[in-house]
């Protein structure tokens, strides 16, 4: 009988946190950037107590509170600044923020137009009300 | 000229011949989140979404050995499977909310592995400081500031190819630096051909196989020092070394095969210590109050039936005790950090509405 190996835990942790890197770079919406970036800490705090784990100690369980602390307060704080952000240019597009680039960069401008939006389906009509619909003449006499 | 062709062919045999596999899920893995990243063209999701399952799988067959499927295996396949996943939802997703939900699943996930860990308090943290709190709030804020149809936000990328080849070439770098600190299988295959090799001398008489014996016996020493010197600070490898020398002089079977199992042994040891970091030879005392002190050797941990070293089943006592006597200065730092964030999250989020311009009563 043999436990699985500690590498397994850092292999997951490595994943989790590359695919939370990724989504950083490359997603635009504030807020799945910060879900991005709380996923990179899942990461590196399933490290933590993986080690800890494989140590037979505590120490990496109570550096993941800490972390569990610091992202607390992240999320709060940041969630505070996307709100005021959000307030002066009602979007939650980083790129409207690209002004604040180096002076020595050029600015990226979207050139594909966006996809349609979908045509809903149209509404149903009534009958307006008052009005007696036409019934058609009954075929049957009992 | 010559030494640059030798590089890149150096640089090829390496990605493609010696490590294929972790090549394979990052070319898989990067594929897939390239091509499923949201952008205003049509895009391949079915394709996409195979190449990321095929990823998956890759990422799963490094880690799968021979190992008998118990429990714990199945339950730890099961959890990363969905976090995993669930991450890359997340990543490629379109719609915010359903975004902030699949995270909301790597979080749950996680905390499934971390039970596996012997971690319950975290758990039960994780669970409702993360999927409690902070994801209601990503929700909140998320229909407080809700848009109709496409945006810009949503359906387009920065640099779709660009990033997910930098987060691949991160993860292939983890994956190999891993492989190459925590892999056990040629220690393992050493400790099968020692245990064949003294199944042999057991049974052997003549002297033309004495000798040919002997010379194998020495080749599994030379294969013994090679792996100690992968781990130059422990006792057992010290031990290896010097065997090395002893296996030259010595001339016969029966003291010949008392090296050998006692070498196996300490191999052993040497196998249970793969990929731990070691303390300098200058121990500084530590305190012991988190569970053994980290200035203790690997060797000297009580460990369980499955080898494993043993954490108290009190969890939440004894993490506690590790918090209000190691960290007590760190409990009283984030408790200070709590409140300035409180104060300062309040002050930010109140700051668009004092500034403007206030209604005047007729």
């Amino acid at each position: 009988m043999s436990a699985l190996p500690l590498h397994h835990y850092l292999v997951v942790g490595a994943v989790l946190f590359a695919l939370g890197m990724i989504g950083f770079l490359a997603r635009r919406n504030l807020i799945v950037m910060f879900l991005s970036a709380e996923m990179m800490l899942q990461g590196v705090a399933l490290n933590l107590v993986a080690f800890a784990r494989y140590r037979g100690n505590l120490q990496g369980q109570s550096f993941v509170l800490f972390i569990l602390t610091v992202a607390a307060c992240e999320a709060g704080i940041a969630l505070a600044l996307v709100l005021t952000l959000y307030r002066s240019r009602h979007t939650l597009d980083v790129s409207v923020w690209q002004d604040l680039r180096e002076s020595n960069l050029e600015p990226t401008i979207d050139e594909e137009p966006l996809p349609a939006e979908p045509e809903a389906p149209p509404e149903p009509k009534l009958t307006p009300a008052g009005i007696e619909p036409v019934h058609r003449e009954e075929t049957s006499h009992v | 000229m010559g030494s640059l062709v030798s590089i890149l062919r150096r640089i090829v045999v390496f990605l493609l011949v010696d490590n294929w596999r972790i090549t394979a899920v990052m070319v898989a893995g990067a594929a897939a989140v390239y091509l499923l990243l949201p952008r205003p063209r049509a895009q391949k999701t079915m394709f996409g979404a195979g190449l990321g399952l095929l990823a998956v799988l890759l990422a799963g067959a490094l880690l799968v050995g021979t190992r008998a499927v118990n429990a714990e295996t199945f339950l730890f396949y099961a959890f990363s499977a969905t976090a995993v996943i669930a991450g890359g939802l997340l990543v490629t997703q379109r719609n915010p909310a359903r975004a902030a939900l699949s995270f909301a699943l790597v979080v749950l996930s996680t905390c499934g592995l971390f039970l596996l860990l012997a971690a319950p308090f975290l758990v039960a943290a994780t669970a409702i400081i993360y999927a409690g709190a902070i994801v209601v709030t990503f929700l909140f804020v998320l229909m407080l500031a809700q848009q109709e149809g496409p945006s810009d936000a949503d359906h387009r990328s920065r640099e779709p190819l660009l990033s997910a080849i930098a987060g691949f070439i991160l993860l292939g770098v983890l994956l190999y630096v891993l492989q190459a600190n925590y892999d056990v299988r040629p220690l393992e295959k050493l400790l099968a051909d020692t245990d064949s090799l003294i199944g042999q001398m057991e049974r052997t008489t003549t002297a033309s196989e004495k000798d040919h014996l002997l010379e194998r016996a020495v080749a599994l020493a030379k294969e013994y020092q090679k792996q100690a010197e992968t781990q130059p600070n422990l006792p057992a490898s010290r031990y290896l070394q010097e065997a090395r020398g002893r296996a030259d002089t010595i001339f016969d079977i029966g003291p010949m095969k008392d090296l050998l199992a006692s070498m196996r042994t300490r191999a052993q040891e040497l196998e249970a210590s793969v990929g731990t970091m070691r303390p300098s030879e200058d121990r500084m005392v530590l305190s012991e109050l988190s569970g053994p002190a980290s200035s203790r050797q690997s060797v000297e941990l009580r460990r369980d039936p499955t080898g494993r070293p043993a954490l108290p089943a009190e969890n939440t006592a004894y993490l506690g005790r590790s918090l209000f006597t190691d960290y007590l200065l760190a409990v009283e730092l984030g408790g200070t950090l709590l409140l300035v964030a409180t104060i300062g999250a309040i002050a930010i989020a109140n700051r668009g509405t004092a500034a403007s311009p206030r209604r005047r009563l007729p």
